[in-house]
């Protein structure tokens, strides 16, 4: 097990090489430079050519490859060029948190929903029970979450003034309720369909029965036996799912107002802000494949069938 | 003279129809008696009023018809007098009396002179002490007011006093300056700065220090210091050595600004430039605070570096959840009316602002052609919507040279023809563009605006001038391509708009809509590449032709690329540059205006205008015509 880690780990480095290659040379290929301003007022070709010397970008392109890169295992992801006062780890320090709290209370709310649906679902199977949880999940799955948080405070900010209509107090807040719906809606919604086929998978084996047999009251058989194998593929998904909603949706960041790095993930491809690109895009990346890591292993301590070598 | 029963009100309407009539809140002032008589003749002569309507508003107000603290009765030098010469007559008691301006340039009065102090607005009603202003606004870009082009100016310029104040009325008014004069040559400007301005900060010590004309020379110089990576360094271009220096052939002590003392700033330009009171009031040459940039580099600006000497400060600079600004106790003028203000950071205000105005989040939202309908379908928010006048032109720019069809002016006449301007304004884009005087180029509000300048005809008149340029009905003219930016949705319309009204004078068009930055690379390639024509607009930096026909339209600047000039245009607008007459500058930029807009190079189809809905007990709330920023000065809140 430990061999396989390891080696995982060490793949973790060409891994997030192609990745820096592909952005890098998909960033300088996209037409438009950081200095032109959004707006219609552009600044004078003089004054592009002397920002694009300050900061390097007139040299070519492999010299600028390698100096970002030498940089980046030094530490140093580069300025923002939109943000002059902060340094890209500024912002991910200042921000990324946030996103982490944000995700894991979505993950949270997303598994405290999700599976139990997916069980009732399954257990209930082709009643009205199974009917119910299947168009709820349908509905989660089908709605994007821009839509869900929108609706949202249409209804519980705007008519009910039970939370505010956007901001961030904490994750402990009433500003927090409604993003972290807002990011559980799909994960939750994708569990639940995962545990229900799963389920209904699992407990048509052998050793259920055997289980029912013995005389397990149903719920020890569904929990203590049933659940465990049918969470395996569960994890897979979960698994990514995390990765996807730690790094913030920019979608309901932007309409709730929440400062994290998701919104970056997007102002800094339209303001081509490249060391915030680059930035942001390697901590996603090795967020995935980190978290990639993690299932997999998890699948080893979960599941006997199991081995690594 | 308040008293709304003292002053002829028959003369007052006589006096508004006089065509020559400007600015209406200069009007309102002198009757509510916000400004005295004298200040009223040397603002009204700099817009452009005529004698006669001067002299029937100053008789509609009561008392003597001729003003008696003419201008003739002024302290200090010379340049004083000179604003009078414009219109001639009017102060000093109807003589003809025009001597020539022994200095002072055209639209600005050169010197104010202690006396003529900022005009007050009327006292505030119901004050709340601890008012607190809160809207919505994006993460701002560059918040150092040395290195911005003109984005995230909202905050900033509450913080930071320049030399003039040209936000907070129509004309510019003292600020860290008490006075300044011109000299005969029109090219030195000397400023008097205020004593006892203290910069404001959370280091103790810097706190209280005095802000003097070292500061201005010091900020100026390092703006333009190539190490600063300023965006907008070229404003500070009309200081003679500034271009050399910043370009690296010259030295800062050859930029032309100095400190003669602690208190005396001398300016010498390349050129005459009877704007330049306009200039020195923006960002690029607000005064900033030399130790703390020379201590902390880039991150002056975070709220524990700062050092500002504005009627607010920096107190919170959470760039990403929001930017607090508190009231400067230690504002040496007019303390301003609220305790603070609050701008909460969002990716997107122009969508999110009005469902956190509708919960009393904030107290004033954009409303934008996409949810006007929305307000005004709503019994409280229709009450609540503002309109603001804003200096801006959105127009179509056409390529006249690299294109067979377009260089014909005919046919750009009879695009210009086709638009009807009514419909697009008022009822695609729901009024949230202006379509009065959409027909001319230049705005209402700067000298030289000119609505005689438009063409007029109907669409069978641009029928049968695009049969006289050869193509009747639009046979023989291929495809054309309507390029813009998606960045704003409301290009998206009048694109369609445009494609249709085309298509009734048998043209194609097909739309090509840009990605934000795509469209500024693609507009960058239009110095050689040719194009059909695309969808562009200015707003004015500040209200002065020389921002349009100098920086636009001459052949020197093709701003937009439509390769479009003539010797006599060219002609007049050299002419009009240089003079100091104002009544001739402004008839030159008017005939400069006439021969732009009959070119149709760039067809003008509406005018900007700033919708917001703000809560009923903010008082006082000024938006600004160039460049539309809110200045929260004399915003009060009520007590609700």
């Amino acid at each position: 097990m430990r061999r396989y880690i390891a080696r995982r780990v060490l793949l973790l480095i060409p891994t997030l090489l192609v990745v820096y290659t592909i952005t890098f040379v998909l960033m300088h290929a996209t037409p438009g430079g950081p200095w032109d301003p959004a707006g219609d007022k552009p600044l004078p070709a003089e004054v592009i050519a002397e920002l694009n010397k300050a900061y390097g970008l007139d040299r070519p392109l492999y010299r600028q490859y390698f100096d970002y890169l030498w940089k980046a295992l030094h530490g140093d992801f580069g300025p923002s060029y939109t943000s002059r006062s902060r340094t890209v780890t500024d912002i991910v320090r200042e921000t990324f948190p946030v996103s982490i709290q944000l995700g894991l209370e979505g993950m949270a709310l997303a598994i405290l929903v999700g599976i139990p649906l997916g069980v009732v679902g399954a257990l209930k199977q082709n009643t009205w029970i199974d009917y119910l949880a299947t168009f709820t999940s349908i509905v989660g799955i089908s709605t994007p979450n821009f839509v869900a948080i929108t609706v949202m405070v249409l209804i519980f900010a705007l008519s009910l003034h039970w939370v505010p209509t956007q901001g961030w107090d904490g994750p402990f807040s009433k500003a927090a309720i409604l993003p972290a719906i807002a990011l559980a809606l799909g994960p939750a919604a994708f569990m639940a369909r995962y545990t229900r086929s799963a389920m209904l998978d699992v407990i048509r084996q052998d050793y259920i029965r055997t289980a029912r047999a013995k005389g397990l009251r149903e719920s020890g058989v569904i929990v203590r036996h049933a659940l465990k194998n049918a969470l395996i593929p569960v994890t897979t998904f979960a698994g990514l799912a995390l990765a996807n909603v730690i790094t913030g949706s920019f979608f309901v960041e932007s309409v709730y107002g929440v400062p994290g790095i998701g919104r970056y993930f997007v102002t800094s491809i339209s303001g081509r802000d490249y060391p915030v690109i680059l930035g942001t895009i390697l901590i996603y990346a090795a967020l995935v494949a980190v978290m990639n890591l993690i299932v997999d292993v998890l699948y080893g301590l979960i599941d006997p069938r199991i081995r690594y070598d | 003279m308040t008293d709304l029963e003292e002053f002829d009100i028959r003369a007052l309407a006589a006096a508004r129809r006089d065509p020559s009539h400007r600015d209406d809140t200069l009007v309102m002032d002198l009757f509510a008696g916000r400004i005295s008589r004298r200040e009223f003749v040397l603002r009204a002569v700099a817009v452009g009023f005529s004698a006669a309507a001067i002299g029937a508003l100053l008789a509609a107000c009561g008392a003597s018809a001729t003003p008696t603290s003419a201008p003739a009765a002024t302290s200090a030098p010379a340049p004083t007098a000179a604003p009078t010469a414009a219109a001639t007559t009017a102060p000093a008691g109807g003589g003809a009396a025009t001597t020539a301006p022994p200095a002072a340039t055209g639209a600005a009065p050169a010197a104010t002179g202690a006396a003529a102090a900022a005009p007050t607005a009327a006292p505030p009603t119901n004050l709340d002490p601890n008012g607190i202003y809160i809207e919505m606004d994006v993460t701002p870009t560059d918040f150092d007011p040395g290195v911005t082009s003109g984005s995230s100016l909202d905050e900033t310029m509450q913080m930071f006093d320049g030399l003039a104040d040209v936000y907070s009325f129509d004309q510019p008014a003292p600020l860290m300056a008490e006075k300044w004069s011109v000299s005969d040559d029109q090219l030195v400007w000397t400023f008097n700065i205020r004593k006892g301005v203290k910069w404001r900060s959370k280091v103790k010590d810097w706190d209280g220090t005095e802000v003097t004309a070292h500061d201005f020379e010091w900020t100026w110089k390092r703006n333009l210091d190539p190490a600063t990576k300023s965006l907008y360094f070229s404003t500070l271009y009309n200081i003679k050595g500034a271009q050399d220096y910043h370009e690296g052939k010259g030295s800062a002590d050859g930029v032309m600004v100095k400190a003669i003392d602690d208190y005396t700033l001398q300016v010498t330009l390349n050129e005459p430039a009877p704007y330049f009171i306009r200039l020195v009031g923006t960002w690029t040459y607000l005064p900033l605070h030399k130790g703390t940039i020379e201590k902390n580099g880039v991150k002056w600006i975070e709220d524990a570096n700062c050092v500002s000497n504005g009627p607010f400060y920096l107190d919170k600079f959470a760039p990403d959840t929001e930017i607090v600004l508190q009231r400067n106790d230690n504002y040496w003028g007019e303390k301003a009316l609220l305790k603070s203000a609050r701008y909460i950071m969002n990716a997107d205000p122009n969508t999110n602002a009005l469902t956190a105005y509708q919960n009393n989040e904030v107290v004033i939202a954009p409303v934008n052609f996409a949810n006007i309908d929305r307000v005004k379908a709503d019994a409280t928010m229709k009450n609540e919507l503002h309109k603001f006048p804003n200096s801006g032109t959105a127009f179509l720019i056409c390529d006249t040279t690299n294109n067979e069809i377009l260089k014909n002016q005919k046919v750009r006449q009879a695009l210009y023809l086709a638009i009807d301007r009514k419909t697009l304004n008022q009822n695609i884009l729901k009024g949230t563009f202006d379509d009065q005087y959409a027909d001319v180029v230049m705005p209402q509000g700067i000298i030289g605006f000119n609505p005689d300048a438009a063409l007029k005809g109907t669409l069978d008149d641009a029928k049968k001038l695009l049969a006289d340029a050869g193509y009747p009905n639009g046979q023989g003219i291929r495809d054309l391509t309507m390029s813009y930016s998606s960045a704003a949705g409301y290009r998206a319309l009048v694109a369609q708009y445009l494609q249709g009204a085309y298509k009734q004078l048998g043209i194609n068009v097909k739309l090509n809509p840009l990605e934000a930055k795509a469209y500024a690379d693609w507009r960058k390639s239009l110095t050689t590449q040719p194009f059909d024509f695309y969808l562009g607009n200015w707003q004015s930096d500040y209200e002065d032709p020389f921002n349009w026909y100098n920086t636009l339209w001459i052949k020197a600047a093709d701003f937009y690329h439509s390769h479009w000039t003539s010797d006599e245009f060219e002609q007049v607008v050299a002419q009009a540059t240089k003079a100091t007459d104002p009544k001739q500058r402004e008839d030159l930029y008017k005939q400069a205006e006439k021969l732009f807009v009959a070119s149709c190079a760039v067809i003008p189809w509406g005018h900007y205008v700033l919708n917001d809905v703000i809560k009923p007990w903010m008082q006082n709330v000024r938006i600004n015509r160039a460049p539309g920023l809110l200045v929260l000065r004399r915003t009060y809140a009520q007590k609700h």
